[in-house]
């Protein structure tokens, strides 16, 4: 079995995790500690990557980040090569299919803190930053961890936008998914099978790991 | 400490729209104990949140001696953190994820070196006789231990007004009798205007007794 589609897909599912996390959790902050017109628009784009089809999506983005577009055209003069059918593409479409996850875990994890533990802090001097760094995201940080965490196995699993995104390109942008896609079609069953048992077995890991963290934060 | 008497002036109004629920509040609080008594709903603690900046009014005015805290007519709101209170509230609100040394500590203003700050902490946390829990988590307190944790941290930043919610609300008649005794010479000797809130009798020497009804301060008793 070629292993190169499950490094990438994790390489993949990192970065975009990692951009995710910081972007996630900031919208989720201006969602959930901000009043402005437009709010619950820009909360519906953000939340629609949860049930759009990825198809749908995926074709947005192609029109959005394509080469004859001014983003695409943008990123090729600067990097010198297209976001789209190469990894950047990939991370893009990863990053867009679990953003929503992180938001809205985040949004319900700082939606439980107590008002009145940020209102006591306020009242101790602390400005508005500093209870968000000091007491809201520590006390946020388990449903920021079990988001994260499923972010993190949905971009591993991402079939559909990186296929209109980055595309099937062996060695270059083809992720475990379209790996196992790739040799169902070309008759590899033991390969298909292997790489489905360890997405499999990640993902059930990754859930026990939603789970146990939930269950310690409830103790609390 | 305040070596000089101290006068917090309110006049507000304010409307809470989906209870149809009117605060209307007049009253001077002067250096001392100043009891706000009245039943559940009565609107105290909404009053106590409206000074503290929680809350802003619809209208009005409040003013510690001649700070504008806030002014409906000239705009003017002085945000929650800029305000120098010190406020406990019903649910004590003690941070869980911080020992409660921590919490006292939180409150001390970064001016000092950090082992100043934790020795004040702990000074404050041994005034109100808390001093053997400090290096346990709230979750682990009994409610007298967190009440008497959550008055040394709203002292910490040595508050120009000390606002009371209830404090001792979830407390047998006992405990509550007891703390009351203790905790009223430290808040006396602050020397500044504090606000208690209640709807029971308390043990604390007030210097003025106010009471509210359906959110309005009908009666305003010197002592």
């Amino acid at each position: 079995m070629n292993i190169y589609p499950l490094w990438l897909s994790f390489k993949v599912a990192f970065i975009a995790t990692t951009f995710n996390i910081i972007f996630g959790v900031l919208l989720a902050t201006l969602l959930s500690k901000t009043r402005f017109r437009g709010k619950e628009f820009l909360d519906a784009v953000l939340t629609a990557p949860l049930i759009f089809p990825p198809t749908v999506l995926g074709y947005y983005l192609l029109i959005l980040l394509g080469r004859h577009s001014v983003i695409g055209t943008w990123w090729e003069h600067v990097w010198g090569e297209p976001i789209v059918f190469t990894m950047t593409g990939a991370v893009i479409a990863a990053m867009i299919g679990s953003l929503p996850i992180i938001i809205k875990g985040t949004r319900s994890a700082l939606s439980i803190i107590d008002p009145q533990i940020i209102q006591a802090a306020r009242t101790l001097g602390a400005s508005p930053v500093r209870v968000w760094v000091t007491i809201e995201l520590p006390l946020a940080i388990s449903g920021i961890t079990a988001s994260t965490m499923l972010a993190f196995a949905k971009s591993l699993g991402d079939f559909g936008i990186t296929l209109m995104v980055a595309g099937n390109i062996p060695k270059q942008t083809q992720t475990a998914s379209l790996y196992i896609y790739d040799a169902v079609q070309s008759g590899d069953t033991t390969g298909a099978i292997l790489m489905t048992v360890i997405l499999t077995c990640f993902g059930v890991l990754v859930l026990y790991g939603v789970n146990k963290i939930s269950n310690q934060h409830d103790k609390l | 400490m305040t070596n000089y008497n101290s006068s917090l002036y309110i006049s507000i109004k304010h409307t809470i729209r989906n209870r149809q629920f009117q605060i209307k509040a007049q009253l001077t609080v002067s250096t001392g104990i100043t009891v706000l008594c009245g039943h559940s709903g009565a609107g105290k603690s909404t009053l106590l949140n409206i000074i503290a900046g929680i809350i802003v009014p619809d209208e009005g005015h409040i003013s510690l001696n001649d700070i504008v805290w806030f002014d409906s007519k000239k705009n003017i709101c002085i945000p929650t953190h800029q305000r120098n209170i010190g406020y406990v509230f019903q649910t004590s609100a003690l941070f869980p994820h911080f020992n409660c040394l921590n919490n006292v500590v939180y409150g001390i203003p970064k001016t000092t070196s950090k082992q100043q700050r934790i020795d004040h902490a702990m000074a404050l946390l041994k005034q109100m006789n808390a001093d053997y829990v400090a290096h346990q988590k709230p979750i682990t307190l009994s409610g007298g231990e967190t009440q008497r944790v959550a008055i040394a941290r709203a002292l910490a930043n040595t508050p120009k007004v000390l606002l009371l919610d209830e404090p001792f609300s979830a407390m047998d008649d006992s405990l509550k009798t007891q703390l009351s005794k203790e905790i009223n010479t430290s808040i006396l000797a602050l020397n500044i205007p504090v606000i208690y809130v209640t709807h029971h009798e308390t043990k604390l020497t007030a210097s003025q007794i106010v009471t509210m009804t359906n959110g309005h301060v009908t009666n305003e008793i010197v002592e």
